[in-house]
This record gives structure tokens, sequence and C-alpha cells, in this order.
């Protein structure tokens, strides 16, 4: 079926929304059902990504190939206290400007309708073992931390294609409009200004041995 | 040069245009309310509060939104519809902040500050988003109360990123002690700002911004705010029911760890230890490692964020949920809770006090001057035994505030001192002397709470910090402000860290010196009968340095901005300090985020010339362009502070202390002096002097200046 989707090239999402984005999870699940359906367009309310080619997907990247993951960023968001200060220091560190929109952690409030204790919660990138971002990019540019696995994006190779963006189920991946590329949490290396700025303990960053 | 965002937007919304201009032309008077005083003195310093000309600027500064730990902080300046001065011609500018993340937002989307003067035809939002401002129609908004319209916005605008200030129906009411509420916590309390917003039909201003706050040193920044975090004293304890109990020193939490700083401090256990297992977590704003609110949730009253005097009624003596709904009500509803003692205790007052066996009450109710219903409320928010003290009082006084319900309702939402007045004159003009006589005498009502609520201050609001407690220098502080004064640069040494005065003292020597400290600081916890400290000329220097000090650092923390609360960093939990802290760490933090490289004088400079600019609109406003004696008309106290209190102005309940004796009029007369002469004011009539303004490089202003008004002296 690969050459049976077209793709509607005024419908690449643009925006770091998540809105008009879509996961290669639930792309794959998306393609099945139109598999199924017998129906060869891709309408523009769900759009496929920009260079969107299956036969990148994976890369031919089989599990034992790709090493898992050595640590982790973990969080309790019962004890966030919403100072925000995780993604100011992010931002800083990474891009030299205070900007949570650029941040690699987010944090989130909405005091009228979530439970209580998530009024204001972080969330982090998950580092997952076959991490979508990294099967999805088409240019070398996702790379492995070797000290803590973390997948990282290298900001020379990232063409902006927005492939990892479109991949990660979780929205950890932030794009970059001013440069026109994308980044995600590198875990500083294994001393995450995040977990060392937090005043509520919020954040955590465990080693997985 | 970093931090400043270099764009303010100005809208108009009686023609409807929106314009950007550059902030450079501003930068001289740093951010905050050195914009917003530039601005009014500028354009409309002799407005009507509630006619279309009266600007209200919403202003951040060159430390908002980046990396220097609590300065999240956004200022409201405006002619104040809630200052009642009598003798002034023309009401008076003021100045409230909030912190929370909306000030963060406008550095994000580009601005250092949002000017909004006209009068729009029917009830509006304006809606920021980057480069994009537009002003929108909120005719489904007006009448629902804050919450509400934040959480409406927000699905409108199908963004829970986007930052909103909103008025309550209080505000739309143009109720004088009418907040500006920014998500569930956060507000520009005093003032009356609401109302100017309402005056305006100007419903919310919601934000939205892509970018960010750039910082001229990155690197030294994130180092230097480790290093702060370090030693920076633990969340504030926030109220007397807690003295010394939240402090670090006694919860023996080590603050060199500097995770773990937000949550030292549990304000549910000591504001309304009756809702602990109401209490969800801390809240903090933008930046900020204090996480000084208590974030509760009761069903059927939602979430909300609750902090210092939000838990007003709790200190009144409330055990029950009432103490987190009366901060719910207030938020939502748009009343500042800080202006909810003197009326509560007014209320009290009315239902205490008799003439011809029935209380003042009884008598305005068979007058017509409030309802059935209302007064049997009111009566059941009396303290025990007489009532409740609970929720069906406190709805009555909230609702008939912010609803304006009766005749006693519509003056009380004219604030607690024009109340009096108002409530007095109808008195008498339906001939009831005596009563009116009464009621008048409230205005010489006592503070609560061993003077922390300091009572009638004379600008015709609640106040803090009452300066026969705490000294002659917060007198001072009393009398140069248009509004509560209140300052936390002196009790971030004296209260709320847990130190001993024995502790304080050297600590203050450190900062200021031993002649400063030992000549101008006042045990507060003394003996209520031992007077303030006076060693003559020696004491008026000292409490005029001490005052100039509380007022440069105001002008400091509410430009750059930096919290009140937090800044300036007087004392330290750390043993091997000696408890002190480091009052230089505003002008550091200025550097590395701007690039300037600043001094104490340097920065003192950039607060006189704010403090400065003040006080010539103060001038300006009060004779209206004709000449004027400041240090006569403006610069006083109410007369009772110097008189032996009466202690039935008190109210019994909940027990707190009396004052301490009163102020002396000469030693008050004496540290004014030395203040002029410290500010190079003129000693006469308290005014700046021409080469003053000259030394600060404001010669357009003494020129607009004397054009408008009058020739200041050499």
């Amino acid at each position: 079926m690969n050459n049976e989707v077209s793709i509607d090239k005024s419908s690449v999402p643009k925006k770091a929304t998540g809105k008009g984005a879509i996961s290669r999870r639930k792309m794959l699940e998306f393609l099945g059902i139109q598999a199924v359906a017998g129906t060869l367009a891709v309408g523009s309310a769900l759009a496929a990504p920009k260079n969107f080619n299956p036969d990148n997907y994976n890369r031919g990247i089989t599990p034992d190939q790709l090493p898992n993951t050595k640590a982790w960023l973990i969080t309790d968001p019962t004890l966030c206290v919403g100072c925000r200060t995780c993604e100011i220091v992010c931002s800083l560190s990474h891009d030299n400007v205070c900007q949570p929109a650029l941040s690699r952690i987010h944090t989130t409030s909405d005091p009228f309708n979530t439970l209580a204790k998530l009024e204001v919660m972080p969330n982090v990138c998950r580092q997952c073992n076959m991490a979508d971002c990294y099967l999805a990019c088409g240019y070398e540019a996702l790379t492995i931390d070797p000290k803590t696995g973390a997948r990282v994006i290298d900001p020379l190779k990232c063409e902006g294609c927005g492939e990892c963006f479109n991949a990660c189920p979780y929205d950890m991946i932030v794009e970059n409009k001013a440069k026109n590329i994308f980044s995600k949490c590198d875990l500083c290396g294994g001393d995450p200004l995040c977990v060392q700025f937090c005043p509520a303990g919020a954040i955590k960053f465990i080693e997985l041995g | 040069m970093q931090g400043w965002a270099g764009k303010i937007i100005r809208v108009n919304l009686s023609d409807g245009t929106i314009r950007k201009e550059n902030t450079s032309k501003y930068l001289k008077y740093t951010g905050g309310i050195g914009f917003g005083y530039k601005i009014i003195f500028d354009e409309a310093p002799t407005a009507d509060p509630f006619s279309p000309e009266n600007r209200i600027i919403f202003a951040i500064g060159p430390l908002t939104g980046s990396l220097a730990p609590s300065t999240g902080r956004s200022e409201v300046i405006s002619i104040s519809p809630h200052v009642y001065t009598p003798k002034s011609k023309h009401p008076l500018v003021s100045r409230s902040g909030f912190g929370g993340y909306w000030g963060a937002e406008l550095k994000f989307a580009g601005y250092d500050a949002i000017v909004v003067q006209g009068k729009a035809k029917q009830p509006v939002f304006i809606n920021v988003n980057d480069d994009k401002v537009s002003i929108e129609d909120a005719r489904f908004l007006w009448g629902k109360d804050t919450f509400e319209t934040q959480d409406i916005i927000k699905t409108k605008l199908e963004d829970k990123g986007v930052q909103i200030v909103a008025i309550g129906p209080a505000g739309e009411n143009l109720v004088r002690m009418s907040p500006i509420v920014h998500r569930t916590g956060n507000a520009a309390g005093q003032g009356g700002f609401g109302a100017v917003m309402g005056s305006k039909n100007l419903k919310a201003i919601a934000v939205r911004g892509s970018g960010g706050a750039t910082v001229a040193n990155k690197k030294k920044l994130i180092e230097y705010t480790k290093n702060i975090r370090g030693f920076m004293p633990g969340p504030l304890g926030s109220t007397p029911l807690s003295t010394g109990a939240l402090s670090w020193t006694e919860k023996q939490v080590d603050p060199s760890d500097i995770n773990q700083q937000a949550l030292r401090f549990d304000q549910t256990k000591s504001c309304g230890p009756h809702l602990n297992k109401y209490h969800v977590k801390p809240l903090s704003c933008y930046g900020c490692p204090q996480g000084c609110y208590a974030y509760m949730h009761i069903d059927g009253m939602g979430g909300g964020a609750v902090s210092c005097t939000q838990w007003y009624y709790s200190w009144m003596g409330n055990t029950d949920t009432a103490s987190f709904q009366a901060s719910q009500m207030a938020n939502k509803l748009g009343i500042d809770t800080f202006e909810m003692f003197p009326m509560i205790q007014f209320v009290w007052y009315l239902q205490d006090k008799e003439v011809d066996g029935k209380s003042l009450l009884t008598h305005l109710y068979q007058k017509n001057m409030v309802s059935k219903k209302n007064k049997e409320g009111l009566e059941q928010g009396h303290y025990p035994p007489k009532g409740s003290l609970g929720s069906e009082g406190l709805e009555t006084i909230l609702n008939m505030i912010a609803y304006r319900q009766d005749f006693l309702g519509n003056s009380l939402g004219e604030g607690f001192r024009r109340a009096v007045d108002l409530v007095a004159a109808q008195c008498r003009s339906t001939g009831m002397n005596q009563v009116a006589e009464k009621v008048q005498n409230f205005e010489n009502m006592e503070g609560i709470m061993g003077g922390v609520v300091g009572g009638n201050g004379g600008r015709g609001m609640s106040i803090h910090y009452d300066p026969r407690t705490y000294g002659y220098y917060w007198a001072l502080n009393w009398a140069f402000e248009n509004r509560d004064p209140n300052r936390h640069s002196m009790t971030n040494l004296l209260e709320w860290t847990g130190l001993s005065f024995k502790q304080a003292m050297p600590v203050a020597i450190k900062h200021w010196g031993k002649d400063i400290a030992e000549n101008g600081l006042s045990d507060i916890y003394r003996e209520r009968d031992k007077p303030l400290t006076w060693n003559g000329a020696k004491s008026a220097r000292a409490n005029a340095a001490l005052g100039q000090f509380i007022h440069y650092r105001g002008c400091i923390k509410d430009s750059i901005p930096a919290c009140d609360w937090v800044f300036p960093m007087m004392t330290s939990g750390l043993k091997e300090r000696d408890y002190t802290g480091d009052i230089s760490v505003e002008q550091k933090l200025f550097e590395l985020v701007t690039g300037e490289a600043m001094t104490a004088d340097k920065l003192n400079e950039r607060a006189a010339r704010i403090w400065t600019l003040h006080r010539l609109l103060t001038a300006l406003e009060w004779g209206n362009g004709n000449k004027v004696n400041l240090r006569e008309e403006h610069d006083q106290l109410p007369e009772h502070f110097f008189q032996p209190s009466d202690p039935r102005f008190l109210p019994p309940f909940p027990p707190a202390p009396g004052p301490h004796p009163p102020l002396d009029k000469k030693h008050f007369e004496e540290a004014k002096t030395e203040y002029y002469k410290l500010m190079h004011w003129d000693i006469a009539t308290g005014l700046p002097k021409r080469s003053t303004l000259k030394n600060l490089d404001m010669d357009d202003v003494l020129a607009r200046f004397e054009k408008r008004a009058f020739r200041l002296p050499a």
C-alpha cells in the first residue's frame, strides 16, 4: 500500500501543539485501518508527515540493534509546585534563552479541570527503548549518548523534517522554529539541570544499571 | 542590552486602535512601576480613576521570565479609585503587583508592558498572541467570576497555555477594592485596579507567547542562581499565628540543599490548621522556589491557591471550611482580601455598639439602609457566641460588597474608610446623630493581630504593620506612600525568619552598620508597655536611613522586578553564615541578565529616579498643579497613632495584644527632616529640589512638571 498513500503537502503540521500532528504509532494504526477499509487517500484532517516514506520506518532496525537506554528522568507529579524552573534552566542551558517553548521538559497547569494533585505537573521524555523518534529519523540525526543511553538529536545533522516530532507518542520532541530544527531531552550528559534546580524534588534521575 | 523585550503595546479602547512602541524611551525608569509612573506622569497625571483617559499599565521588567529566582512578577499602575485622601485635590497614583505566569508570558510574546486607555462601548477582552494583538468581544463573559472567565477564554482560544488576568463581578460593579486576578490566587490586590478595568469595560487580558527571555551571561546566571539557592532563606513564614514555627531555623532544614525548598513550607498548617486534610500541595509563581501558596481542594468549592491574607477568615477566627471558601469567593468575585479585615471588624462594630439599647446595625435596618435578610446574614457572621462566623455571614458580606446590595453594601463597596463616612453621613441625614457619631468613630479603629494588620493608616485602606510596634522608619513609610506601604524588606529580618531580635541584630549591623541598626531597630516582640527605641538625633538619622532603604528597595523590587516577599535576602538559614543573607543579590542578577555592570549605588540611583517621579506625581495630584507642602499635608499619619490607644476599637475577638505606646510626634518630625535630607528633598515642603532632578538626569521631568505645576525649590 506504500504507493497508495497520497500526501497533501499543505497539511504538513507546522506547529508543536500536537493538534495537527500525528504520532507514528497513531499513523501506523491509521494506515492499518485505511488498508482494511481500502481507502486510498489520506484526508487533510489526518495529515501525513513531511517526507513521509514508510520505507524509512524503523530503517530496518531491530530491538537488538538499538541499545536500551541506561537512565531515565522520573517524576512525581503530585510534588510539582509549578515554578517551571525546569523549563527555564533547560532552555537556557541548551538554547541560550529562557524559553519554555524550547524546553525539552514540559509542565502543564490547569487549575480548573484536572485532578487536584495534578494541578501542575511535569512531563518528561521517556527515553524509550525502541524510540520512535530514533526509528523515524531518516538523516542519522538521532544518536545515542553512550553514557546515559539518551536518545539525542544532533542539531548539525537535523534537517528539520519533523519525522521525530510526528513519531513521538508523548509529544516530547520540541520544534525550534527559528533554527528550523528539532530537539529533545538529552539527559544533560548524566547530571540533568532540571533535577538539580527542582525545588520540590519532583524530578529524579535514575540509572537503570 | 538583554533583558527587555523591546516593545510596548498601546490599546485605546475608545477607538479600538492598537499600536506598538519601542521600550527604549522608558529604559531610564527600568521597568514595572517605573514605566507606569512615567507614562502616567507624561500623559494623564490628574485623570479621574474611572475616566477613559486614565491609563492602566501592566508592566514587567528585565528579569521577568528569566532564570533569576522569584522574579516572575507583573506590576499594575494606575490612578487609584481605592486610595482615599479627602485633602488631595485629585485621586492619587498607586501600584499593585502579582505573581503567577502572566508576566513571563508577556515577555515571551515580546512585550515589556501593555498600556490601556479609553473605554470600550461594550465588554471586551484583549488578546495578545505573539505579534497579534486584538480586542475581542467579551459580552458573554460579563458577570462571570474570574475563574470561569479564565477557563472560558482558554477553551475559546483552544489553548491551555494562555495566561489571563481577569476581573470578577466586583470589578464590573466598580467596587473600589477590587483586584485583578490571575490563575486561582495571584492578585493585584490593592488599589482597586479591577474597578479601573471595569470602568473601561475591559474584562480580561489574555497573553500567549512563543518566544523567550534573553540573558547576557547564561553560564554565570546558572551558576549564580545555584549559589543563591544555596543560602536563600526558605519560604517565609506567613502569619503571626506561626511565629517561628515555620522558620528554617526551627525546622532544621539545610538550606544548602536546594532541592525540597518549596516543600519546607505548608501555609495551611500555620494559617488554617483545621483545613490540613484539604491541603493538596504548595504552589509557586514562575521561576520561584518558594512555593508560598497552599493549593487547596474541597469538594463543592473546587481547587484554589491560598496565601497570606487570603486566609483572612481563618485569621478572624473561623474554624471550618469557610476559611477556604472565603479565599475562593473573594478571588472569584474580585474582592481584596486584605481589605476584609477592617470590613469584618466594621460590621462587628456596627453590631457591638449601641445607641438607645439597639445596635448600630439595627438602626441602619430601621432606616432601610440594610435589608432584613442581609442584616440577619451579617449577624450570623458575628464572632461566637453571638454569631457562628461561618459560611452564611461570609457569603452575605461578600455578596453585599460585590453586588453592592442595599445602601450598606453599596457603601462597603466603596472601601471600608469611605463606607464609614458614607454610612455616618446617611445617618446624620436621617436625624440619627448619635448613631452617626458612633459610626464615624470607627475611623480610629485598631488593627488586629498585634499590629500586623495595622488598622486605618490614613490612605483609606487596610494597612500593614503598626509603626508603634515596628518603628519610626515604618511611620515614614506610611507617611510617604499613597497606599498601604507594605514592603517586606524589614520584616524579612525582624519577623517571619524565626530569628530572635538578639540573633537579628548582628545581621542588621552587617547590612547597615552599628549606628543605623542599633539606633533604628526596636524589638517588635518587646513588652506591650515599652515604647520604641529613641536615641535623639542618632535615631532620627537611623530611621531615615532605614526608611530610605525600604523605599529604594521597594522601587527596585517593583521595577526589575523581584518578589517583595523574597527580596532583599536579609537572612540565611545557614549558621556558618551567622544567619546573614546577601542584599546585593538584586544588583548581581540585574547585571547577569542585562549585561549592564551594576553596583549598589547605580541601582539605588535607578530607584531614586522612580521614587522621586512618584513624589512629583503625588505633588501634582495633591494640589492639581498648585503649590503644595507635602511635608505638612501629605506626609502624615492619622492622629490616633500619636494618642494613647482606646482599647474599645480593638475587637475582643480574635484575642490579640493591644498596640504599643503611641508615637511621639516630635520624633516623627525629626525622622522626616532627616529623610528629606537623605533624599535631597526640600526640608520645609518635602518637595524634590530642582538640583535633585538634574542630578538624577530627570531634566525633562523637571521641565514638564514646572510647565504644568509650579517652580520647585532650588
